[in-house]
């Protein structure tokens, strides 16, 4: 199964959280449906051609997030959106990520609107509207 | 033991070749043989001359010897030369297991190669196992160790070259060193008389030792080197010469500086052979000896010495035949006598044969106190005919040549035209100016010689039989001649001066021979067990005749007293075992010695003697031997003194 | 890394080694944990061959200790070698025996062999076992060393330079079966290499041997995380006060200054911007590769 993202190995960002992002990025895309089967290590690590203790520790902290879920003997799923961490986490994470956009964009000299439109179009971009659960 | 197995097979099915072409080898010789004289194959006819066993020994050897340095020289070397040790290195397997594995299989394809080269003649002439087997089997150790030799040498030489390390240097200045030192240990072997243990004893050994050595320095390489080259490289030439050093050429030294030790106790009294100066109280002795309970299991080992009659010897070293060859001067001060060398020295290259020991020598040697022999490299076996008393001219013959030689330098002075058969019948002026010999081929004649000159003097007139012993009187002015016919007086032109037994009468056994104060003696037997005795004056007078009981042949022990003649059995086992000593005037025995006989191994009987004969009352005249092999010196009035007294009891 | 490396399974202690009167490698220690992949770099005739022997065992260091697996590795090197699988920069198989063969040869050499497995990985190599070994390609020679020394299931794997010389196909290949067998077995690494690329992905730890000794020795996200290079421009660039940046390099173009920073940390970069607040500064990450070049290659020293 390929994996459907790529990891960049001279990013400064660590190889197992560009995989950890990527598998997010998926799973909150839709592309990978909970109860999905996600590569195996092996599998995925051959793929990216990394260490595979890399894809080990990404998968490790998918788990720990509720992201994915490994059952033993079966594999690594997408775990159900039920099962996920409640939903003050995930709006804590999403104010998170809002603060560090807006101070992005206020560094790079970018009004609101403008901002709130780049959002607008990574959204579209990923292929959903604003809004709807699963 | 399971990996150097697994290396070892591994190495022998990549080398496949080396069987069929054993079996080419082989058959290819054969198939030349068959070519050239159309022999057919098959079964050899009775009475059919075979050159078979020994096409095929040396086909078997060659092969073998050739993959053994092939291989041998390659299995190792070439993982050391290419670098690719770190493949064995990187692998849970001992480094002797890898070699054990590399030269077990170079040994193994050597050896089975060369017996497989044998089997397209038995296919092809149909050759009797049993006979092959037979003969296999007696030359299978020494070429197992010559295999073992070419293996471990071509090992050692591969590992040397491809380790591309500087110490090759070392190796090619100690190679050279390490051939000096053993041609040096083997010339001081040589001259020891230890030659014989070296070559038929300790060679046999010694190369097992030689391909030991090498073996273990291409082991040292592989297993202390590693992957450091130089490292490795430096463990094996440690190994070889070091090995070489002290096994090969140290033992050859140690065993000649042991043997070199004997003294004159350790001399097989009863069966050496003396050369008694013909004045004085010196005689030159060499025989085997039971030095040290001989070591090496065979009395290999001889031994040579000068002896006084007061027992002091000095060694001449060890000189098996070349007592033969040598002489005294007439005076007794002078003597000359050859080191033959090692056998075959003459076809060695210049610079072998110069090795001290290696090749024939000459010592002069003048018996003032305290002078050395001196040493004259000889360029060819030769023997000394006479020595004159000043000790600076010596007659030298060789098979090639007669010459007279300054005893100072060596150089020829004269060299004579005189045939190969002179060498045993010549008589030599004590002034090396004149010799006397017999010329045993057609005409046969006697011919006198002048020496400075260099050239046939007189050559007498034809002789009715061929004279059996011809000797000058001490003053050349005389010459006995005993032949079938009687016995002669000639002066030095030839002509019959006297004749002093016309006819010997049907009697067979005679000797004769010159007597001090212009005598002249000659003994016969007139019946078994009687023995007469005839003396006669310069000018033909018989001056006395006497009968005793002794049996023919007897031997004359000269004169150990002016006047009195010693006649003794040959051999103690013969009976009477007892010197007689005759008193030359008036035939009167003196009381006879028992159970002592002269121990005079060249005075023979009376048949022929040699040119000089002994001063009346010198050592030579009263040297005796018992039966114990104890050498003593004799005074007819009654005395003995003990010269020499063997250590072991002298076995015959 | 979640686990507490209890044995490191190979040490090298203040290892120097000499040829001759030359020495190649100075006082370099290092240590590998047991499953981590561990990148040993520096430019070419640095001495890491000579390293790697002493590591192994074919050579004695000059000075200093290696030990494997907790004994030395001169002393107990057949040991050792049943535990480690070697991949040399050059391969050195026997060229006349075939894949074949060799399989069967070094089945007798080891206690335990998996014949079986390495001719499947040759084969998926795309080698036939029956061309001896001198006439295949580098990268065949290369993919069956590989194959050859996992047969015995090392504990370590050491590898020099496995990938020089091979095409983005061969390279791909091996880095997929080494790969394969760390996710499988957990193998510990030990890889010297130029490709940085390859190294950027596999290793946990690198350390860059420079001029015969060790300059760094440290994880790699660590070190990717530290080094930044930094572009100031506008006025006032050359007169900036860095502290409390540790500077390796430095470089005055004619638009403002670019330097090389080797202790980058993002409290670092405020207390960096709160004192030049009147300049721009551009922060770049680096690569490996650029590391690499920046520490090793020539170093220009500005104006």
């Amino acid at each position: 199964m390929s994996s459907g993202f790529r990891v960049d190995p001279k990013d400064a960002v660590p190889i197992w959280r560009q995989i950890e992002l990527g598998v997010k990025r998926l799973v909150a895309s839709g592309a990978l449906a909970p109860g999905v089967a996600v590569p195996s290590m092996r599998d995925l690590a051959q793929e990216l051609g990394v260490n595979p203790m890399t894809v080990a520790k990404a998968y490790q902290r998918l788990a720990d997030a509720g992201v994915v879920e490994t059952r033993r003997g079966e594999g690594t799923f997408v775990a159900a959106r039920s099962a996920a961490r409640g939903r003050s986490e995930r709006n804590r994470d999403l104010k998170q990520q809002a603060d560090r956009f807006a101070s992005a964009a206020a560094t790079l000299g970018v009004a609101e609107p403008e901002a709130v439109g780049e959002v607008r179009a990574a959204f579209s971009r990923l292929g959903r509207g604003t809004g709807g659960k699963e | 033991m399971k990996a150097a197995l697994a290396i070892a097979a591994a190495e022998i099915r990549q080398s496949k070749l080396v069987f069929w072409g054993a079996l080419a080898f082989g058959a290819f010789p054969l198939f030349l043989h068959f070519v050239r004289t159309g022999v057919a194959l098959g079964p050899a006819a009775p009475g059919q001359e075979m050159p078979y066993p020994f096409l095929i020994a040396i086909t078997a050897v060659g092969y073998s010897l050739a993959i053994a340095v092939l291989m041998g020289g390659t299995v190792v070397a070439r993982d050391i030369g290419e670098r690719r040790l770190g493949f064995w290195l990187s692998r849970p397997v001992p480094l002797l297991a890898y070699w054990g594995g590399k030269l077990g299989a170079a040994f193994f394809l050597a050896v089975i190669g060369g017996l497989l080269t044998i089997v397209p003649a038995h296919l092809l002439w149909a050759l009797r196992w049993s006979d092959t087997l037979a003969g296999l089997s007696r030359t299978m150790q020494p070429w197992l160790v010559a295999i073992a030799l070419a293996v471990g040498g071509a090992a050692a030489a591969g590992g040397a070259f491809r380790s591309r390390s500087g110490v090759l240097l070392l190796d090619i200045v100690l190679l050279p060193l390490t051939l000096a030192a053993t041609f040096l240990a083997f010339g001081s072997s040589v001259a020891a008389g230890a030659d014989d243990i070296v070559a038929g004893l300790i060679r046999p050994t010694l190369l097992v030792v030689a391909a030991l050595v090498l073996l273990a320095a291409s082991a040292a390489q592989v297993s202390v080197g590693r992957f450091d080259f130089r490292r490795g490289h430096l463990a094996l030439s440690a190994v070889a010469w070091g090995g070489l050093l002290i096994f090969f050429a140290g033992t050859i030294f140690v065993v000649s500086r042991y043997v070199a030790a004997a003294t004159v106790t350790d001399l097989r009294l009863s069966s050496a052979f003396f050369l008694p100066a013909p004045a004085g109280d010196r005689v030159l002795v060499e025989g085997r000896t039971v030095h040290r309970g001989n070591l090496f299991g065979l009395d290999k080992q001889s031994a040579g010495f000068l002896l006084d009659e007061a027992g002091n010897a000095s060694s001449i070293g060890g000189n098996p035949l070349g007592l033969k060859r040598s002489a005294w001067s007439s005076d007794g001060t002078h003597v000359a006598w050859v080191h033959l060398g090692m056998i075959g020295s003459s076809s060695l290259p210049q610079p072998l044969r110069s090795v001290p020991g290696l090749g024939p020598s000459l010592h002069v040697h003048h018996l003032a106190r305290g002078a050395r022999p001196r040493m004259l490299r000889l360029s060819a076996p030769a023997a000394v005919l006479a020595v004159s008393p000043s000790g600076r001219r010596i007659l030298l013959a060789t098979a090639a040549s007669k010459r007279v030689v300054d005893a100072e330098t060596g150089e020829p002075v004269a060299t004579l035209d005189a045939p190969a058969s002179w060498t045993r019948a010549a008589f030599v002026s004590e002034d090396l100016v004149r010799a006397l010999s017999k010329q045993l081929y057609e005409p046969t004649s006697v011919v006198e010689w002048n020496l400075a000159a260099g050239k046939l003097d007189l050559r007498w007139p034809a002789a009715s039989a061929t004279p059996l012993t011809l000797v000058p009187s001490g003053d050349w002015q005389q010459v006995l001649r005993f032949d079938a016919s009687g016995l002669f007086l000639h002066d030095l032109d030839g002509r019959i001066v006297a004749t002093l037994v016309d006819g010997w009468g049907g009697r067979a056994n005679r000797a004769a021979g010159p007597l001090s104060g212009g005598r002249y003696g000659c003994i016969e037997e007139e019946a078994p067990g009687r023995l007469r005795l005839r003396v006669f004056g310069s000018d033909g007078r018989t001056l006395t005749e006497v009968l005793f009981e002794g049996r023919f042949p007897v031997r004359v022990g000269g004169e150990p007293r002016p006047g009195v003649l010693a006649l003794a059995p040959t051999s103690l086992d013969e009976r009477p075992r007892a010197t007689q000593f005759v008193d030359i005037a008036d035939g009167t025995l003196a009381r006879p010695r028992p159970d002592s006989i002269p121990a005079l191994r060249r005075w023979e009987p009376l048949r022929e003697l040699e040119a000089v004969n002994p001063e009346p009352g010198s050592l030579a005249t009263r040297l005796f031997l018992d039966r114990d092999g104890r050498l003593s010196s004799i005074d007819p009035a009654g005395g003995q003194r003990v010269i020499v007294t063997p250590r072991a009891r002298n076995e015959r | 890394m979640s686990s507490l490396a209890v044995d490191p399974v190979l040490e090298v202690e203040h290892v120097s080694v000499r040829y001759g009167g030359a020495r190649v490698v100075e006082d370099v220690s290092l240590s590998v944990e047991r499953g981590s992949v561990f990148a040993l770099l520096g430019r070419n005739g640095v001495g890491k061959s000579s390293l790697i022997r002493c590591i192994l065992g074919q050579q004695r260091p000059s000075a200093g200790d290696v030990r494997l697996f907790g004994r030395s590795s001169w002393n107990s090197r057949r040991a050792a070698m049943a535990r480690v699988g070697v991949v040399p920069e050059e391969p050195d198989a026997p060229p006349e025996m075939n894949a074949r063969e060799l399989v069967a040869l070094l089945g007798d050499l080891y206690a335990r062999w998996d014949g079986a497995d390495v001719l499947a990985r040759i084969e998926r190599a795309g080698v036939s076992a029956r061309v001896p070994f001198g006439k295949l390609s580098k990268g065949q020679k290369g993919a069956v060393m590989l194959a050859l020394a996992l047969g015995h299931r090392p504990e370590l794997l050491v590898l020099d330079d496995p990938t020089l010389g091979l095409d983005a196909v061969a390279r791909k290949a091996l880095y997929d079966e080494i790969i394969g067998d760390l996710a499988d077995r957990g193998t510990t690494v030990l890889l010297c290499s130029h490709d940085l690329d390859g190294i950027e992905r596999l290793a946990d730890r690198v350390a860059i041997v420079k001029e015969r000794r060790m300059l760094l020795n440290e994880p790699l996200e660590e070190l990717k995380a530290r080094f930044r290079r930094l572009r100031v421009t506008g006025t006032g660039a050359s007169g900036v006060d860095w502290t409390p940046f540790e500077i390796s390099a430095s470089d005055t173009r004619e638009w403002g200054v670019e330097t090389l920073v080797a202790n980058f940390s993002d409290e670092r970069f405020e207390t960096f911007r709160a004192r030049a607040a009147a300049v721009d500064v551009e922060v770049v990450s680096l690569s490996l590769e650029e590391i690499f070049v920046a520490l090793v290659g020539r170093k220009e020293v500005s104006s």
